[in-house]
Order: structure tokens, then C-alpha cells, then sequence
């Protein structure tokens, strides 16, 4: 675990100089870019050469969250505990990387709209602000890497822990975090009025990528446990609490899935078809890990 | 009629054992040693023996039933 983890912090800080420097970089050639698209005028070749450096930073970006997420998972697991700053530092983490893809989407529109001849400043504010997330996500996984390299070397756990909790909980916090968000996107959509059209194109987008840091902290419990045999994955009380959660699960998504069923009967504008399956899965998501942690930890 | 239980005392009469190293030792979480301290999560009893065995005594000497008052 130490040899992984120290790889990790290698890889997590290579990529988060790279993407570091990636972000200063969409920062200016993002204000070179936005006087010339709001007054409409002409980007000429340098200009687009600039823009697909600012994708490419985009991709670094996403990259090294994947790996700060990885990372912090290990750290939470060598170290059989998360501290507040550990744990502000996941939630910035999760944040930030829903802002990669805010940032990619609203690049795509500024183009789009540019090429059409239509206001744009809104979305540049909105590109901005999804800057701040990301940038304070970098400066505080770069801390957190660089102290973890030090502890990592001296730190002698003073208990082993044989039976994993950290994980177990890391995994229900992000199953909150990307349920809510996928939740309030699918209803922010539809509450906006998009088109059936953009719809289909958003859905599959978003849901993939908001699921991604969940599966990923999944997959990462998955690995620790894989040696464990079914019924050893969980203890009694986790098996207890996981059964209660599903149950409060079953209920609640019942009974707004079918709120969701009338609203496509009785209305004439059809989006439930194509946000049924999101809504469901965001709503699952959000309960099931939401009444999970509530059950665990109640004392 | 309530479950009670004694895992606190033995735990402290066992070197002040902590409630990680008695998780580890019979195979579930610290929250779980916890929630049976503080008597909000009944064990199975194949946990109730592996605490009796582990503590070196009876289930009988570990648990007990506490007589809730009678409604009127």
C-alpha cells in the first residue's frame, strides 16, 4: 500500500504542475480570446492554435483529478483515517472536476455562439468562475500531496485497521455529492426548458461524467476488498445498515418515480423519456448513500 | 424487554483495550463495537460469541435482558 501510494503522489504531482501551468496558460488565452469574440471580431490562426492548447489543458485537467482522486482515496485508506482538511480537500476535488466539464461546455458554446453572432458575456463570466474551484482544487491537492510524501515515509500507523470504514464512507459522501448534483442538472435542465434534442445530446454526457469520480472511489473499495470473499466485504452492522438504506431506497423512488410517470402521462411535452433513466439513478444514488451513512453512524 | 450489554467494562478490564483493537480482533468496524456499546445495534450471535470467547467468559456473563417497565 505504501509503494502505492507513493506512486500515486508521484503521478498526482507530475500531473498537477502539468495542469497547473495548463490553467495559467486558459487563464490568459482566455483573456487574450474574450475581448475578440465579445466585440465580434476576427480570431485569426494564432488565436485557434491558442484555443486547442486550452483543450488540451482541459484533458491534463481531467487527467490529474482522476488521479488526486485516486489519490486521496489511498491516502484515506494507508492512513485508516480522513482528516477535515482531507475531507474539504474531496469535496473541492469533486467540485472542480464537474468544472472541467463546465468549463469544456461552455467553451463549446462560446465557439457556437461566436460563429452565430450572439451574445457571449454570460458565459464568459460562468467560464471564470468555474476557474476558482479548479484553481483552489490544485494549490490544495498539491499541499496535501507533498505533507502526504512526508508522512507516508515516517508515519507508523498506530493501529491497523483490518476491517475498512473510511472507504466504505468516502464512497457514500461521493455517492451524496454526485446524486445531488446529477439531481439538481436534470431538474435545472428541465426547469429551463431545454429541448427534447439538447436533452438527448446532455444526458448521456453529464450522466457518465458525474458518475465517473463515484465509480472510481467504487472501483478503488472494490480493489481493497478484492481478496475478501462476498459475505466478508462488509461486517454485520454495514450488511444490517446497507439492507435499511435499500429498503428507504425502494420506498422513496417509488413514490417519485411514479410522481415522474403521472407528469409524462398528463403532459403534453415528453422530456421524462428521456431524463427518466438520470433521474432515477441520480435519486437512487443520493438516497441509497445518504441513508446508508445516516444508519452507519448513528450512535 | 432491552439488550444490555458489559463490552465496555471488559473492554476496559482487558488493558483498556481499545475499541479498534477489539474490532480488529473479532472482525467488524470501530462503529460497530461502538453501536453495541452503546446499545443501538444487537449482535448476531455468532459476534456475541466471538466477544465471549475472545473476553474468555460465557455469552450469559456478557449480555443480558433488561426488563423494560410495564406500560399502564
Amino acid at each position: 500500500m505504501r509503494r502505492s501510494l507513493k506512486t500515486s503522489n508521484i503521478i498526482t504531482i507530475v500531473l498537477g504542475v502539468l495542469s497547473l501551468g495548463g490553467l495559467i496558460y486558459d487563464y490568459f488565452t482566455f483573456q487574450y480570446l474574450q475581448p475578440l469574440t465579445l466585440t465580434l471580431r476576427e480570431i485569426g490562426p494564432v488565436a485557434e492554435s491558442r484555443a486547442m492548447f486550452v483543450a488540451i489543458g482541459l484533458i491534463v485537467a481531467f487527467v490529474f483529478h482522476l488521479s488526486a482522486i485516486v489519490n486521496l482515496a489511498l491516502q484515506f485508506h494507508f492512513f485508516k483515517n480522513s482528516d477535515l482538511i482531507q475531507k474539504a480537500t474531496l469535496l473541492v476535488g469533486l467540485l472542480s472536476f464537474l468544472c472541467v466539464f463546465g468549463a469544456w461546455g461552455l467553451l463549446s458554446d462560446i465557439g457556437k455562439e461566436y460563429r452565430l453572432g450572439l451574445e457571449i458575456a454570460g458565459e464568459w463570466q460562468m467560464l471564470y468562475f468555474c476557474l476558482i474551484p479548479l484553481a483552489f482544487f490544485h494549490l490544495l491537492m498539491l499541499l496535501s500531496v507533498t505533507s502526504t510524501c512526508k508522512k507516508a515515509n515516517t508515519a507508523n500507523v498506530t493501529e491497523p485497521v483490518f476491517k475498512e470504514e473510511v472507504i466504505f464512507t468516502t464512497v457514500h459522501y461521493a455517492g451524496i455529492f454526485c446524486g445531488l448534483t446529477g439531481l439538481v442538472l436534470t431538474l435545472g435542465y428541465l426547469g429551463f426548458g431545454t429541448s427534447i434534442r439538447s436533452l438527448k445530446a446532455l444526458v448521456p454526457l453529464y450522466t457518465i461524467f458525474i458518475m465517473i469520480p463515484y465509480f472510481l472511489l467504487a472501483l478503488i473499495w472494490l480493489r481493497i476488498n478484492r481478496k475478501e470473499r462476498l459475505a466478508e466485504w462488509y461486517d454485520e452492522k454495514q450488511f444490517h445498515d446497507l439492507g435499511k438504506a435499500g429498503l428507504v431506497t425502494l420506498v422513496l423512488s417509488l413514490l417519485w418515480m411514479g410522481l415522474l410517470f403521472l407528469f409524462g402521462f398528463f403532459h403534453s411535452f415528453h422530456p421524462v423519456g428521456v431524463i427518466f433513466f438520470p433521474f432515477h439513478l441520480f435519486l437512487v444514488l443520493l438516497v441509497f448513500s445518504a441513508s446508508t451513512l445516516v444508519f452507519f453512524q448513528k450512535e | 424487554l432491552k439488550f444490555g450489554n458489559h463490552l465496555r467494562r471488559f473492554r476496559f478490564q482487558h488493558n483498556e483495550m481499545t475499541q479498534q483493537s477489539l474490532a480488529n480482533a473479532v472482525g467488524v468496524t470501530r462503529l460497530t463495537i461502538h453501536s453495541i456499546e452503546k446499545g443501538k445495534f444487537i449482535p448476531s450471535a455468532l459476534l456475541a460469541l466471538k466477544l465471549a470467547r475472545f473476553f474468555n467468559t460465557s455469552v450469559e456473563n456478557f449480555f443480558y435482558l433488561i426488563d423494560a417497565p410495564e406500560e399502564t
